[in-house]
């Protein structure tokens, strides 16, 4: 009798071992085939114009599906204001954000906000930074490189045109200094021209001034400029606006890569145009969260690549796959 | 080969030589564990290596149907878009005189029926000038027609239809920013104007779009992808196009160009790659299916370690139940065996163990009952020795010598006839005190008060035969009164002093009787001043059972010595000293055991018996 306990007592605990053993087991193995909890990303952009962020949002999107994150991706009510991207950043945070990608619409402005936002939870700068805060990382092409190309680009051209430099007038659109993005290719700009000869004209519209547009057909009225040069995306297209209706031919220079932008140069409205890989800049932004660094760079800024194209060179093969991407 | 199984057999040999050293249980468990072990290792073997060679199988079977699958719907798609180039070659193109008509009717037409998949129709002149298009038919300005690849392809080899890579359409004005990937099919057509033929291109652009749909399909399953190249390896069509446009990936279309069709195993990027490749018909693409191994057998690897740990388990359990079911067999024979181990060191108060299966409970039985029956046997001869012996020592004890009472009666017979009444009658108590003590009752355990009585009268009924011709002292210690002896001890010594010692002294004669305590243990001395004896005498005196002497009582001093051993045990006994011409001493050695009931109880629980 009492070995029998005993002998029942041992079959009991045995069983009961095996149970919890195969159960773990079973569970173990579901459970590392289950997909975690989708990694939510909120991506905050400068601007209004949600299409000025085609091509990046592809990149993200892409980056999604690859790792399993869930984006949130939000545009502004206003093409560039401080306190708007300021709560929008705190609302994502408080929206339960697990990562932020931004693209800073003020580098100076947003600094605070970024920098306490870092604290809570991971960011990823795209495009445009914020100045002088560290260890954020930050995803761009070389803006100050983008300046020097263009600026190049308007020498190479201008060379085969003109006689002397100094018979050529060139307006620079100063818009969105305060983005870290813009004034970086604006030094780069200006130093490729340093030697040039050109004359130079900085075009600033003073705050709330009229429309852009409008603002470029007045002063293109004044003074008969050769070329005009804008060095974002926004004031681009507002430079192809104003110059579509114009009635003397004047070469236009930018930097963007939105739809319009590509179109106007197909149209020879644009002559170069410096173009950078923003479907790398997303893709990348979003495995930021995900793969670590492999080696330990001391700098966070991961470079994309950029060209500069114009109507001869945007259809050839290597271009066009980046210019034109395949929406899939 | 001999030496070979010799040494098998010598393994084998030592193997079973071990077993036998073990237990049952031990041994069966081993056995049965080993056989299981060696069963679910050979079964897990089996099944694991069929199951990754019938994986491998499955994969490239599935990947062989997926990729002919796609391969027919891109067949198919091919097809159609090599038919709207026929139709409009062969029924609109060569039947119209383009000085006269225009096609831009029947090119519409077809056009619509097919806008799915079109992005445009065009035809074109030698010199890239425009012949008709659909649906837009303003060419961009400043546009070289002639330039662009399709063109260049088609005027290379005029039989052939050419098929394109994908690019983007770069041929018509349209205000909205949009732009077309498309295929383009181009061809050289014949151009009748007023009877003169010309040589003209016909373009007709696929969307792209449709191509990525029959892929999109197949590519949305988790296991693989499929994507599709040229025949130089330029990728056409792959699900992660973007990425590997923007260098974020990378592929190995180059290599796989060089793959004849089937399957192919590869190294990629440090991963192990299974690539199926079937080649298209008409445009010589190759669709390429991409299995990656090592995800695959990661999956399948978790099986594997669920299976093992599946098995290893059952091991366990198996082990678990052999143990029980050894112990089930083993424990009750063990139990048996170590029950007649006892039985082999002689522990009595045996119960012998059954138990277990009814063989072995059957043999537990048996081995029980004649274990029982052995003692049942032995008790029964104990028994009958010791009644035996019992009745011996009776029959001892009642042998009064006839010579003595023939000459004691002799003596009151002389005693009656020489009037001498009074001593008769002394001498007839005497005797028959010396009966009443020497039966007393059936006891065997008497006081020493009794024992010396019975000395006494003993002594009475010689001295008036031997008529005072030794004498007599008696020095009892009061003290050993009351204390037990044996009956009928003493005075076989007395008379043992009185044959050998004073029968011939002629009233120098002494007999000394003393009683003391030494040590805890009692001690009666009966000595005598007669002739001594030699030594040989005195050895065979205690061990020779039938030196009784003729005349005396008929209790040999043998007969006590071992009297007084088997009821006191070894250690107590006769002491003999003799010297001759000295005396002799008999010493009696006995325990100081004071006469009550227990000894009368010890006594009686001994007669019992």
């Amino acid at each position: 009798m009492k070995i029998n306990r005993r002998l029942v007592l041992a079959i009991l605990l045995f069983v009961t071992l095996f149970g919890t053993l195969y159960i773990s087991t079973y569970l173990y193995i579901t459970d590392s085939n289950k997909k975690e909890d989708p990694f939510n990303i909120s991506v905050i952009v400068y601007g209004s114009n949600s299409d000025r962020w085609a091509t990046l949002k592809q990149g993200i999107d892409q980056g999604a599906a690859d790792f399993g994150a869930q984006v949130n991706f939000v545009t502004m009510t206003m093409d560039n204001n401080v306190d708007e991207q300021r709560k929008l950043l705190e609302r994502e945070i408080l929206n339960g954000a697990d990562g932020i990608i931004m693209a800073a619409t003020d580098s100076y402005s947003m600094k605070n906000a970024v920098e306490d936002a870092a604290l809570t939870l991971p960011i990823v700068m795209v495009e445009t930074n914020v100045e002088g805060v560290e260890g954020i990382p930050y995803i761009s092409a070389d803006n100050y490189s983008m300046g020097l190309n263009i600026g190049r680009s308007v020498i190479l051209n201008c060379n085969q045109e003109a006689s002397t430099n100094t018979d050529i007038k060139i307006a620079l659109l100063m818009e969105n200094q305060r983005r870290s993005s813009v004034y970086e290719r604006y030094d780069g700009f200006m130093d490729s021209l340093k030697y040039s000869g050109f004359n130079i004209e900085l075009w600033q519209r003073e705050e709330d001034e009229q429309n852009l547009s409008l603002f470029i057909q007045d002063r293109m009225k004044e003074s008969n400029v050769d070329i005009l040069v804008a060095l974002d995306d926004t004031s681009l297209e507002a430079v192809i606006d104003a110059v579509e209706t114009n009635d003397y031919m004047i070469n236009v220079y930018g930097i963007g890569s939105t739809n319009k932008i590509i179109h106007y140069l197909d149209y020879g409205v644009l002559n170069s145009v410096v173009y950078q890989n923003e479907f790398n800049m997303g893709y990348l932004s979003i495995q930021k969260f995900f793969v670590k660094d492999e080696e330990k760079s001391n700098s966070p800024l991961t470079e994309i690549e950029f060209r500069t194209i114009n109507r001869d060179t945007m259809y050839l093969p290597k271009n066009q796959r980046l210019v034109f991407p395949i929406i899939q | 080969m001999d030496a070979k199984i010799n040494s098998l057999h010598r393994t084998l040999h030592k193997v079973a030589k071990y077993f036998k050293k073990k237990s049952i249980q031990f041994t069966l468990s081993i056995s049965f564990s080993f056989v299981a072990l060696l069963g679910m290792v050979f079964m897990g073997a089996t099944i694991y290596s069929r199951s990754v060679s019938s994986m491998k199988e499955i994969i490239i079977q599935n990947n062989e149907q997926l990729i002919e699958q796609v391969n027919l719907n891109l067949y198919t798609y091919l097809r159609n878009m090599m038919r709207i180039s026929n139709t409009m070659y062969y029924s609109v193109i060569k039947r119209v005189d383009f000085s006269k008509d225009s096609i831009e009717k029947e090119m519409n037409l077809l056009y619509v029926i097919n806008r799915d998949m079109l992005v445009s129709i065009a035809l074109f002149r030698k010199n890239g000038s425009l012949v008709a298009a659909t649906p837009i038919e303003h060419l961009k300005s400043g546009l070289n027609v002639s330039d662009q690849n399709w063109f260049i392809e088609a005027n290379k080899e005029i039989e052939n239809l050419h098929f394109s890579t994908p690019h983007v359409q770069n041929l018509f004005h349209d205000s909205s920013y949009n732009y077309h990937w498309v295929i383009s099919l181009s061809r050289v057509v014949e151009l009748t104007s007023n009877g003169n033929i010309s040589r003209g291109i016909l373009l007709v652009d696929m969307n792209f779009s449709g191509i990525e749909q029959l892929f999109t399909k197949v590519n949305s399953s988790n296991s693989g992808y499929v994507y599709l190249i040229d025949s130089s390896g330029e990728i056409i069509y792959h699900p992660k196009q973007s990425l590997i446009n923007s260098s974020l990936l990378k592929e190995n279309n180059k290599i796989a160009a060089t793959y004849e069709d089937g399957t192919h195993e590869e190294v990629f990027e440090e991963e192990n790659r299974m690539v199926t490749i079937t080649t298209v018909g008409y445009t010589g693409w190759k669709i390429v299916s991409v299995t990656n191994t090592d995800d695959f057998f990661m999956s399948y690897n978790q099986t594997t370690f669920f299976t093992i740990i599946i098995v290893v388990l059952t091991i366990f359990l198996i082990i678990f139940a052999n143990q029980f079911v050894s112990y089930l067999i083993g424990n009750p024979i063990k139990k048996l065996d170590d029950s007649v181990k006892d039985l082999e060191f002689g522990k009595l108060d045996l119960n012998i163990y059954i138990g277990g299966s009814y063989e072995i409970q059957h043999l537990g039985k048996t081995i029980k009952s004649m274990v029982e029956q052995m003692h049942q046997l032995m008790d029964e001869i104990v028994i009958e020795q010791e009644k035996k012996r019992i009745s011996e020592f009776e029959a001892l004890q009642s042998q009064i010598n006839p010579h003595f009472l023939y000459n004691t009666l002799d003596s009151i017979v002389w005693m009656v006839e020489s009037e001498q009444y009074e001593a008769a009658t002394s001498m007839v108590t005497a005797l028959a005190n010396l009966f009443r003590i020497s039966l007393s009752k059936g006891k065997n355990i008497i006081t020493i008060r009794e024992e010396i009585e019975h000395a006494q009268n003993y002594l009475y009924i010689q001295k008036l035969r031997y008529k005072n011709r030794f004498e007599v002292t008696i020095d009892i210690d009061p003290e050993i009164y009351d204390c037990c002896t044996i009956k009928l001890i003493v005075q076989p010594l007395i008379e043992n002093a009185i044959y050998h010692g004073v029968e011939f002294m002629d009233g120098d004669g002494l007999i000394e009787i003393k009683g003391y305590v030494k040590n805890d243990d009692i001690y009666i001395e009966v000595s005598d001043n007669g002739l001594g004896m030699p030594e040989e005498t005195v050895k065979y005196l205690l061990t020779d059972n039938n030196r009784v002497h003729k005349k005396g009582s008929g209790i040999g001093l043998s007969n006590v010595h071992q009297r007084i051993q088997l009821y006191f045990g070894k250690k107590y006994g006769l002491e003999i000293e003799s010297e001759l011409d000295e005396g002799t001493t008999i010493r009696i050695h006995l325990p100081q055991v004071f006469y009550d009931t227990r000894t009368i109880k010890e006594d009686a629980t001994y007669e019992d018996k």
